[in-house]
């Protein structure tokens, strides 16, 4: 009986010691992406920080690993395919509003894909085939890890990991929300949707490179981390080679500023209410560092001006509203200074821009109405008008922006036969 | 078969060669029962029930007993052990497991009650019916926390006691209740699904794996010793695939338990346990094991318990795991 016994109780302890032997992990060290047990180390770091438990059926994705030169032959297949398309008056559009500039306008679409280069030239994807680490694919649900041989040494190494991070948590975001969503009404909805998936894959990054760099961030002082990395963006805006690029990088430090704010309230529990609670408007990021967070309207406005003279339907006209954010970026691209630009912007109740042009795409016309809560800063008309480029008119709380490439001036109407 | 210096042994060969004969006794059994005409009185009769195979020592009871001698009745303990006569056809089964776990600011608790019936259609054979729940309640959410149902779970059980050993054997089949639709709520529901399989280390996973159906088969086989103490071998293997949402692929799911009940005193059972569960191939890690520490206490009103589960190794354990964990209190079904 007593044999018994301890047999049993050796079996117990036996499996428990082997138990505990093969769940003594290294902590987060710094390691080559390429490797599956970095991958994996990374994986669970992520998973840590996120507060979750784990999904055994939809853990770490496939992780494909590539040479610069394959992936340099990707981005110029891209670039290809993306020259063929023919030409939109949105393209011509986005350049007489300075939001592109003829060399980047290939990039121009608020909605378009998820490459979000500020142009296609040989020396973009040179730029990005060279200083790609990782990047996921929702389509394919895979990683892909592009290898640098001749980038070498630890920090090289410690920007591949949070990179890597980075992309880890979109295969996490993608059995929670549609990554694949294309279905936005306006551009301010799509970057509102983006913000929340790259501003959630912004905050972990920064979480995952506070535990490898000991960043010093804590529950308590991550908003201040927030508001730092977006005022980095917020100074270099020049440097950015468009405004809707600009915008497009934004939408990062933004909604990682506004999970900050929530993981800061109440920490994983907190992000995911916030999560689901997500603005559905780019106003509702615009968070400054005094925390108000600016009201989200209806984004309803009054109709735009149009020109009777161009088609009002069908391919060569179009209707959106860009929103907030873009309306920031716009105001920067003028040249309005960062803080009335932020503080108009945060005014923002809601726009409606159109889009027409001629059926042989001659001429392109564009007027966009912005309203605000309280009337825009006379410098803001100021800025705009500068040039001679746009014609500029405030009407109590709200500015008509119109636009053309005719070398005739168009005869604009009110007409509410205009779409 | 069942003398007590067999049993003494306790070699692996020999319990493999006594799990046998006993195997083959009851298909002997189950045959003569399902031919009562044509039997043959001598062959066919089954073994009487005996002190031995209750698992009491022969120095208590004379064995074998006088064929006009009542039956001796056995410690309590070792009846509810080897012979779980149950007074009713219907029984009610329930466990809340719950876990948790705070940051500042916040503190989120995770419910899961799991509900079970069963209903006795022939003293060998249960129909059992087991659907979960999942409830996250956390002070970020409050008045708006997190509901989502499990898959139900309808298994067929046939068991059988026979001296020390107890089998019970079963298939049953899952309905895709789970869902976890694409959505700003997504987060939230994997984060109640994931942590609700966390609680209990990946057993029986797909009850709460979102809008996947399973086939599951499931073997026990319980060995008691005299004085109670007993060793119980739990496997279960199902073939899952996803039927809802963006589930999708066909996976063979495998998962083994140890148990050992030590009694302790009339009504007291402490059951330590170990069980490894084998992960879908697409797991980074196959195997999730986990340490059970359940205490069961035997009551006129049934048999409550309330156990800890700790997660032992990666990923939802172990020093660089999630470190997951999960408190189990409920009612047990008795059939």
């Amino acid at each position: 009986m007593r044999r018994e016994h301890r047999f049993a109780v050796s079996c117990l302890g036996l499996s428990l010691l082997a138990s505990g032997i093969a769940c003594s992990q290294p902590k987060l060290a710094v390691c080559d992406i390429t490797q599956r047990a970095c991958q994996q180390a990374v994986y669970y770091h992520d998973l840590s920080l996120r507060g979750d438990a784990y999904d055994p059926f939809d853990g770490l994705p496939p992780v494909t690993v590539i040479t610069e030169n394959e992936y340099r032959a990707q981005l110029e297949q891209a670039a290809a395919t993306a020259a063929q398309s023919g030409p939109s008056p949105w393209d011509e559009a986005m350049v007489l509003l300075h939001f592109t500039t003829n060399n980047s306008s290939a990039s121009a679409s608020a909605d378009g894909g998820t490459n979000n280069d500020g142009g296609t030239g040989n020396a973009t994807i040179d730029d990005e085939a060279t200083h790609t680490y990782a990047f996921y694919d929702s389509t394919q649900k895979n990683v892909t890890i592009i290898s640098h041989p001749s980038q070498t040494g630890s920090e090289v190494e410690e920007n591949a990991m949070i990179t890597l991070a980075h992309e880890l948590i979109h295969s996490l975001q993608d059995v929670e929300l549609n990554l694949q969503k294309s279905d936005f009404q306006t551009s301010d909805q799509y970057f509102a949707y983006d913000s929340i998936i790259e501003g959630d894959a912004r905050f972990y990054e920064t979480l995952f490179a506070n535990d490898l760099l000991d960043l010093g961030y804590t529950q308590s002082n991550i908003i201040q981390a927030a508001d730092s990395a977006l005022n980095d963006y917020y100074t270099s805006l020049g440097d950015f080679q468009s405004s809707m690029f600009a915008a497009r990088a934004l939408v990062y430090p933004l909604g990682a500023k506004y999970e900050a704010t929530a993981y800061h309230s109440g920490g994983n529990a907190a992000v995911r209410h916030g999560y689901a609670k997500e603005p559905h408007q780019m106003v509702g990021f615009l968070v400054g560092p005094d925390g108000r967070v600016p009201t989200v309207t209806s984004g309803e406005v009054s109709p735009v001006p149009c020109v009777s003279s161009l088609p009002t339907s069908g391919d060569t006209t179009g209707a959106d509203q860009f929103g907030a954010l873009l309306f920031y970026t716009f105001l920067r691209g003028w040249g309005v200074a960062h803080d009335v630009a932020f503080a108009t912007a945060q005014t923002w109740t809601g726009d409606f821009l159109l889009v027409q042009a001629s059926a042989d795409y001659a001429t392109t016309a564009v007027a966009w109405r912005i309203e605000f809560s309280a009337p825009p800063p006379t410098v803001i008309v100021q800025a705009l008008s500068a040039t001679g480029e746009l014609k500029v008119s405030a009407s109590g709380q709200a500015l008509v922006i119109t636009v053309s490439d005719s070398a005739t001036p168009l005869a604009w109407t009110a007409d509410p036969a205009c779409p | 078969m069942h003398s007590r210096t067999r049993r003494g042994s306790s070699g692996l060969a020999g319990s493999c060669s006594e799990l046998l004969a006993v195997l083959l006794s009851l298909t002997a059994s189950r045959l003569s029962h399902a031919q009562p005409a044509e039997r043959d009185p001598q062959a066919a009769n089954p073994a009487p029930t005996t002190a031995a195979s209750l698992g009491i020592a022969p120095n208590d009871y004379p064995y074998p007993p006088a064929l006009d001698a009542p039956a001796p009745a056995p410690p309590a303990i070792a009846l509810a052990k080897a012979v779980p006569v149950a007074s009713t056809r219907l029984s009610y089964g329930a466990v809340l497991s719950s876990s948790g776990e705070s940051e500042t600011g916040s503190t989120s608790v995770v419910l899961s009650p799991l509900l079970e019936g069963a209903y006795a259609v022939h003293p060998n054979v249960l129909l059992d019916l087991a659907w979960g729940f999942g409830w996250l309640v956390d002070n970020q959410g409050l008045g708006e926390s997190t509901f989502r149902a499990g898959n139900p779970q309808f298994t067929s059980y046939f068991h059988a006691d026979t001296g020390p050993w107890r089998f019970r054997a079963g298939v049953g089949v899952t309905a895709p209740l789970a869902h976890v639709p694409l959505s700003p709520d997504g987060r939230l529901y994997n984060f109640l699904y994931n942590q609700t399989m966390a609680m209990w280390g990946m057993w029986n996973l797909w009850l709460w794996s979102p809008d996947r159906m399973a086939l599951p088969s499931m073997f026990r086989v319980s060995y008691t010793l005299s004085g109670g103490l007993a060793f119980s071998f739990e496997e279960a293997s199902a073939v899952v695939f996803g039927v809802r949402g963006n589930a999708t692929g066909t996976e063979s799911l495998q998962q083994v338990a140890l148990e050992v009940e030590f009694p302790i005193g009339q009504s007291f059972v402490l059951r330590p346990r170990f069980q490894t569960v084998l992960m879908p191939s697409t797991s980074v890690n196959r195997f999730q094991s986990s340490a059970v520490l359940r205490g069961t206490l035997q009551t006129k009103a049934g048999r409550f318990f309330a156990g800890l589960l700790i997660n032992l190794d990666e990923p939802l354990g172990g020093a660089a795991g999630l470190e997951r964990w999960g408190f189990h209190l409920g009612k047990e079904i008795e059939l």
